[in-house]
């Protein structure tokens, strides 16, 4: 039986060979929604093996076999900092797909908080211009009426989190040690700009 | 010899550390050298042939991670207490929620304390973890899972490949076990 807290190259390989049972499916769902309710995100450690878990779940190709609905509803209650990491080892797309479902069902502050993380990714602002005219019609909509009561500057915040994906900048410093870190890419860069969203305020 | 062609270049460690990541040691850390690899193996020997090491070995892994002279690190994965930095006690993979008061030693602490604002960098990382599997002799796996040092963009499978070689170099056989990213269309890193 699968334990996604314990996961073992041979659990890897037999799924790869042999493929998903639908215990498998259920295995991995229950011992995932186990492992995000009781794993506290430290920065460190225990980040860790909430990410490298979902990374190891994907090269066995769980996130072709497991539909996002039933992802949802397995990691809806865990915390946002929880979700945030296993979100980052998801591939792009799936935690897009992932988090713009959250998102459609869900109105609180933590999803909001989710999708902006999410959106930070180049790989995922393409998926939004992807559905584009779902999100103009509905999501945008809804988003508006969700910043009522949040601020204008929160909500301004949200919209500058999804227009702003962040780029590694790499530098060398005096004794040669190559550094690594991420910065905000331009808003002004044409290649992120939203151009279909025409409010100032917004971009 | 070009560390650089056999584990990959020394580079920080993506994502995050803890604060404990980078300023304490686990007490079980070694280097793997001609003292510690007997011992090291008659540690791994001893799932082979007594079930109560077999039971131990199956829920704890152990890091190891290959430095910037070269050289291989490894230790449990100890937890310690936050105030007072000393060892609590070694979490298994699937263990009971940890206390507020305790934190994880992940592959940064193996290497050498830094002052904040500094970075860590090592070649590669990841688990020795006993796997037993049919169709190997080799009961014991080495990995690259590891967020930090292992499952970065540049590690390649011939770096954990050449890592598995530097154990057996010393007596220790391991098979290895490559974690990647699958290429789909759409979906390249």
């Amino acid at each position: 039986m699968i334990n996604v807290a314990s996961l073992r190259p041979s659990d890897i390989e037999r799924l790869i060979e042999d493929g998903f049972s639908d215990e498998d499916k259920k295995a991995i769902l229950s011992s995932l929604r186990t492992m995000l309710l009781e794993v506290r995100p430290d920065g460190g450690a225990d980040s860790d093996r909430i990410y490298m878990a979902a990374q190891m779940l994907e090269m066995a190709g769980a996130w072709e076999q497991i539909a996002v609905e039933d992802l949802v509803e397995t990691i809806s209650g865990a915390p946002f900092e929880t979700i945030q990491v296993f979100l980052e080892g998801l591939p792009h797309t799936y935690g897009a797909e992932l988090a713009f479902k959250m998102m459609t069902d869900s109105s609180d502050l933590s999803t909001m908080r989710i999708v902006k993380q999410a959106y930070e990714r180049q790989r995922v602002l393409e998926r939004v211009q992807e559905l584009e005219k779902a999100w103009r019609l509905t999501n945008l909509a809804s988003l508006d009426v969700s910043m009522v009561g949040l601020g204008h500057n929160l909500g301004h915040d949200v919209i500058s989190g999804l227009v702003t994906p962040h780029v590694p900048q790499i530098s060398t410093d005096a004794e040669g040690n190559t550094q690594v870190r991420m910065v905000p890419k331009p808003v002004d860069d044409p290649e992120y700009a939203f151009p279909w969203i025409t409010d100032p305020i917004l971009r | 010899m070009d560390f650089d062609v056999l584990y990959g270049p020394c580079l920080p460690f993506a994502r995050d550390a803890s604060e404990a990541e980078m300023g304490v040691n686990p007490r079980s850390l070694e280097f793997l050298n001609e003292e510690t690899a007997p011992a090291l193996i008659k540690h791994l020997e001893n799932a082979e042939s007594l079930l109560l090491s077999q039971v131990v070995h199956a829920t704890m892994p152990i890091l190891w991670l290959i430095d910037e002279a070269g050289q291989i690190r490894f230790a449990m994965e100890e937890v310690i207490a936050r105030d007072t930095g000393y060892l609590s006690y070694i979490l298994p993979r699937n263990g009971p929620p940890m206390r507020e008061t305790d934190v994880r030693l992940g592959h940064p602490a193996l290497l050498e304390p830094v002052n904040a604002g500094e970075a860590k960098s090592a070649r590669i990382g990841g688990e020795i973890f006993y796997d037993p599997i049919r169709r190997s002799e080799l009961s014991w796996v080495l990995t690259n899972n590891s967020g930090r040092f292992g499952k970065r963009p540049h590690i390649k499978r011939e770096y954990l490949e050449n890592a598995g070689k530097a154990f057996e170099a010393l007596g220790v056989s391991l098979r290895t076990f490559f974690i990647y990213t699958k290429e789909k269309q759409g979906e390249g890193e």
